[in-house]
């Protein structure tokens, strides 16, 4: 059983690798890093492998944004939200937008573990809450 | 109808249209009451987290790689995957005169089916202890209605007096004993109108216990009327250890309240060993290093810093005081555990109590030897300190003669006289669970076993005397008690017509 210390350090280290200089993950760096992982195993190959998923996975959600939407919505606001991220963070800043049908009407964004409201269905949440 | 309504529409009304800004987290671990949360970045020590469902946990470890929260209500609910927010508050609970004659359970929630507490405030559950500037001396006597604890171990109010004892030898009976006595104490209080009365209200905090004798401690209070002076915050054994962790605090923060108000309350902590139990089960899930006995390396600091929230406050800061009664268990008289030792070099002295003695009958079965109250004498009211003074020298005595008294004998005068004493004072301190003695019924039987009138009397029948003379005092007796009563004092003319009363009974007691 590996140390789950050691191999969290080992893929910490290969996360910092794989930054560009403004700190966001490289995909050309973590190909190369992956390649030489494969040609040379190191012992616990799998266990740091995976912790060097979840680094990067949580290094990506704390710059990359998701806006849930209602389908269909004629609304402006998720478009001019994503062109004041690019105009703040650069154009390399991404917005993934989905469709929440739960949320009846507003926008959900979240940007690492930040989530900013304003829906009908967190309004509805507020009034439960206030009442029970 | 149009004022519920009228009551949601305005709700509505006043809900913001801004955007709100939560940090949320992902469970990616779930087991024994703990969720191990991914994200929660900018979560605070001890803040409540949100789960689905309403259910709430608290952020306890806060690690690089994520949040460890115990959950507080049923996990069954939850599962990997879902999403924790946090709430931006420490746990909190409702404080006030509303919480008397409830019982809640460890977060504060009523669970004796008598509806909401409608409390207007709140208190956190942890908060730091007053600092030396605000504090005073304990000078105030809290009596427990038990001679042997008020004439050899009396406690003030804002003392921490430890009641430790193996399993089954009346440490929780002392405690409820102190609280019905507090009961009995406020409303002579009350009715007697005097404006510089103080109420005790009293908080009986139960961790790990058996429901049945939960529920037994509460039909107790109720039959004896002291239900309306008390709170119970109940974390029986079947409630996560998360709940029987928090019990004590948020019973502490209930106290808190009624000390920084400028009121004196007393708080029972039963018991200390079952809370550093459930406490050493939750730092093991949540992977914390163990020390000695597996206990956790802050295992003091939990005790200490709930202990040391237990004060007097001076005048300036309103004059309001916490007295506080933890209990701990031992495993076979052994005080030297680990758990023992740390509490009793918190606390400001412990009641010890035998299992021998208990099984002798000597009940309450109060150790003289390893019983000790480190401040309450200064607080013990004038006429008390006047006949209790030798008391526990005494008894310490006959203790270590005892040993010799199958040698009768050969036996000097001296001697045996001590074994007299001793043996009389034994059978007078012999009482019944449930039954405080008021301080100066206490007073004037001390004083007559200190005035050589029980002398006469065969020691078996002595606790017999006792009952007959508190009866005579209660009765007849009643104007020497009145004026140690408002007094606090044994003046001379007070010996004299005490003098009379006892020789009277003296008489009718055959």
């Amino acid at each position: 059983m590996p140390s789950s210390d050691k191999t969290r350090k080992a893929a910490k280290g290969l996360l910092g690798l794989s930054l560009d200089q403004e700190g966001r993950v490289d995909e050309q760096k973590v190909r190369s890093i992956l390649d030489s992982l494969r040609e040379e195993p190191p012992p616990h190959h799998r266990s740091i492998l995976e912790h060097y998923h979840e680094e990067v996975q949580r290094r990506i959600l704390s710059y990359e944004g998701e806006l849930q939407i209602v389908e269909g919505s004629a609304d402006e606001a998720p478009q001019l939200l994503e062109q004041k991220i690019k105009d703040t963070d650069g154009p390399g800043s991404a917005l993934h937008t989905t469709a929440n049908p739960k949320l009846i009407a507003g926008i959900r964004l979240r940007i690492g573990d930040d989530v900013y409201e304003n829906s009908i269905d967190q309004m509805l949440e507020n009034l439960r809450k206030t009442i029970s | 109808m149009s004022s519920i309504t009228e009551l949601i529409r305005k709700e509505i009304e006043n809900l913001s249209t801004e955007a709100t800004k939560t940090n949320v987290g992902t469970i990616t671990a779930l087991a024994d009451g703990v969720a191990k949360v991914e994200g929660l970045s900018k979560v605070m020590f001890n803040e409540m987290v949100e789960f689905p469902n309403d259910v709430l946990g608290i952020a306890l470890n806060l690690e690089e790689d994520g949040v460890g929260c115990v959950i507080l209500g049923d996990t069954s609910s939850l599962k990997e995957g879902d999403e924790a927010k946090t709430t931006g508050k420490l746990l909190s609970v409702d404080v006030g005169m509303e919480l008397l004659g409830r019982v809640v359970d460890a977060v504060g929630r009523p669970i004796d089916g008598k509806g909401p507490l409608n409390a207007s405030e709140t208190y956190p559950v942890e908060r730091i202890a007053p600092g030396i500037i605000p504090r005073k001396s304990v000078d105030q006597p809290l009596q427990t209605g038990i001679m042997a604890v008020d004439s050899m171990i009396p406690i003030g109010r804002g003392q921490r007096e430890l009641i430790i004892g193996d399993r089954s030898t009346g440490k929780t009976t002392i405690a409820i004993d102190t609280i019905i006595n507090q009961a009995k104490i406020n409303k002579q209080g009350e009715e007697s109108g005097d404006p510089d009365f103080r109420p005790v209200y009293c908080i009986y905090v139960a961790v790990g216990q058996k429901n049945s004798n939960i529920a037994r401690t509460i039909k107790v209070l109720e039959e004896t009327g002291a239900i309306d002076y008390v709170t119970i915050v109940s974390a029986p054994a079947a409630d996560n250890p998360a709940n029987q962790y928090l019990a004590p605090y948020a019973g502490c923060a209930i106290g808190e309240w009624f000390m920084q108000n400028g009121k004196d309350a007393l708080i029972v902590y039963d018991d200390l060993s079952k809370h550093a139990v459930a406490y050493r089960q939750i730092s093991l899930i949540l992977k914390r290093p163990s020390g000695r006995e597996a206990y956790p390396g802050d295992v003091f600091y939990l005790h200490s810093r709930l202990l040391e929230r237990s004060a007097r406050l001076n005048e300036e800061n309103g004059n309001g005081s916490l007295t506080a009664l933890p209990i701990i268990e031992t495993q076979m008289g052994d005080v030297s555990g680990y758990i023992p030792t740390n509490v009793i070099s918190i606390t400001d002295g412990q009641i010890f109590l035998e299992t021998d003695l208990f099984n002798k009958g000597i009940r309450p079965a109060v150790s003289v030897g390893l019983s000790v109250s480190r401040v309450g004498s200064a607080a013990q009211i004038k006429a008390y300190k006047k006949v209790a003074g030798k008391v526990k020298l005494e008894l310490a005595q006959f203790r270590e003669l005892a040993a010799f008294s199958q040698f009768e004998s050969d036996l000097d005068a001296s001697t045996k006289a001590r074994l007299d004493r001793g043996a009389r004072i034994v059978e007078m301190f012999k009482q019944g669970a449930y039954n405080p003695v008021p301080v100066e019924e206490q007073t004037a039987v001390m004083w007559a076993m200190q005035n050589d009138f029980f002398d006469s009397i065969p020691v078996n029948r002595i606790s017999e005397a006792v009952e007959s003379l508190k009866e005579f005092l209660a009765t007849q007796g009643k104007e020497a008690c009145d004026e140690i009563y408002k007094s606090g004092k044994l003046e001379e003319e007070t010996e004299q017509k005490l003098k009379s009363s006892i020789e009277s009974w003296k008489g009718t007691f055959a």
